[in-house]
């Protein structure tokens, strides 16, 4: 048990690195640094470290949960309720049956939101595709020069929760920081552990960040969430 | 209605699905469970780890960190704009994937709640802007998803009443 408090903590400062780093990009990266506040190329990190804090606070109440002694405070009848079950978190057969699962899952699935959205926005304004594209075909526009092979990965993965995290396309292999990742029609996929989703997640920032340098265009591309 | 009443409904609801036996009524549960919880982290950190003194605590400086990371819960702009509306949104995306892996047969007439439901996913997916023009009347009040247009109507109240109703659709067929 003193182990998996260990790594749990360790697994949250990770995710927090992480969320600073992607928090940081728009400081260290010429290309963001002179883009306006509401480009959802720069929405698109801020939204990206947003989906990182959720899965991150979503944990941190497991640490909370283990750390601090509710039994002493004085809380009236209504409210303690509330406060008891805040311990349903340390619950490992719902921790693992559950609680990890849709956490990883609902993270997986935001981050590609994050990405979808601003490619749509770009396209709204850049007209790259005409009508209502396919994602597929907007990331391997070849004036993104995208790391599309990547961008399949992740989109298998995402896609993967609509049909119980069974994989339903030709099987697929992508290697990932030297790691060997195999999508295996009507498998499931079961390799997305604490370490390799903030690899994903990286990942993802990386190969948008490069995207958005590619398409180098100064010009305002709204993040039509805010205007519309 | 105020937070504690809120969480007590949903607390409610998931008595009720956790009454029944079946899978689809246990993962509804654990999905509600998912949200109750983030709904009570904000309580919890408002509550009580506000007030907290942490240095009656025994902890390192990396965990005296996480627990002070909590402290984003206070930032309302935060919490309204990010926190808030990713938990309702990943509610209903998980209640939809529940019913969805669970395969049920239903009638024509709950055919179109659930073709309406799967725009909602498809729209909330698309950053909250419609995907397609689909309006549907739940409970007398009328829920309208225009194309491009934001969809903006997932109150607290609605979002339980969209899962009590994917409920009470499997629970009929």
């Amino acid at each position: 048990m003193a182990e998996e408090k260990y790594v749990l903590v360790e697994h949250l400062s990770s995710i927090f690195d992480l969320i600073k780093k992607i928090d940081n990009v728009e400081n260290t990266e010429e290309v963001i640094k002179i883009l306006q506040e509401k480009d959802t190329r720069k929405t698109f990190f801020k939204m990206l470290a947003s989906s990182l804090r959720i899965y991150y606070l979503g944990l941190d109440s497991i640490f909370i949960a283990s750390k601090i002694d509710f039994e002493k405070l004085n809380i009236s009848a209504t409210e303690n309720i509330h406060v008891k079950n805040f311990s349903w978190v340390l619950d490992p057969k719902y921790q693992k049956d559950s609680y990890l699962t849709i956490l990883k899952m609902n993270l997986i699935n935001d981050c590609w939101i994050c990405f979808e959205s601003s490619l749509r926005d770009i396209n709204y304004k850049c007209n790259i595709e005409n009508g209502e594209p396919k994602i597929y075909s907007l990331y391997t526009n070849k004036l993104f020069n995208a790391n599309t092979k990547f961008l399949y990965f992740f989109s298998c993965c995402r896609n993967a929760m609509h049909n119980n995290s069974i994989h339903t396309k030709e099987d697929y292999e992508y290697i990932l920081n030297g790691k060997s990742f195999k999508l295996e029609k009507g498998k499931k996929i079961e390799f997305i552990t604490d370490q390799v989703i903030l690899e994903m997640v990286e990942k993802l920032s990386d190969v948008a960040l490069d995207m958005w340098k590619n398409l180098n265009n100064p010009c305002l591309i709204s993040d039509r969430y805010n205007v519309i | 209605m105020d937070q504690i009443m809120y969480q007590k409904k949903v607390l409610d609801l998931i008595s009720e699905v956790s009454k029944e036996t079946s899978k689809f009524y246990a993962q509804m549960a654990n999905v509600l469970r998912l949200y109750y919880i983030g709904l009570n982290n904000i309580f919890i950190t408002k509550k009580i780890l506000k007030n907290i003194n942490y240095s009656t605590i025994q902890l390192s400086d990396e965990e005296k960190r996480h627990l002070e990371n909590t402290g984003w819960l206070l930032d309302d702009n935060y919490l309204n704009d990010v926190y808030l509306p990713a938990l309702k949104t990943n509610l209903i995306l998980d209640a939809w994937l529940t019913f969805k892996s669970n395969g049920k047969t239903v009638s024509s007439k709950e055919e179109g709640f659930l073709g309406w439901y799967e725009t909602l996913v498809a729209s909330l997916n698309n950053d909250s802007l419609g995907t397609s023009d689909k309006e549907m009347e739940i409970g007398g009040e009328k829920f309208k998803i225009s194309k491009n247009g934001k969809v903006d109507f997932i109150t607290p109240e609605v979002v339980l009443s969209l899962v009590n109703k994917i409920i009470e659709i499997y629970k009929e067929n």
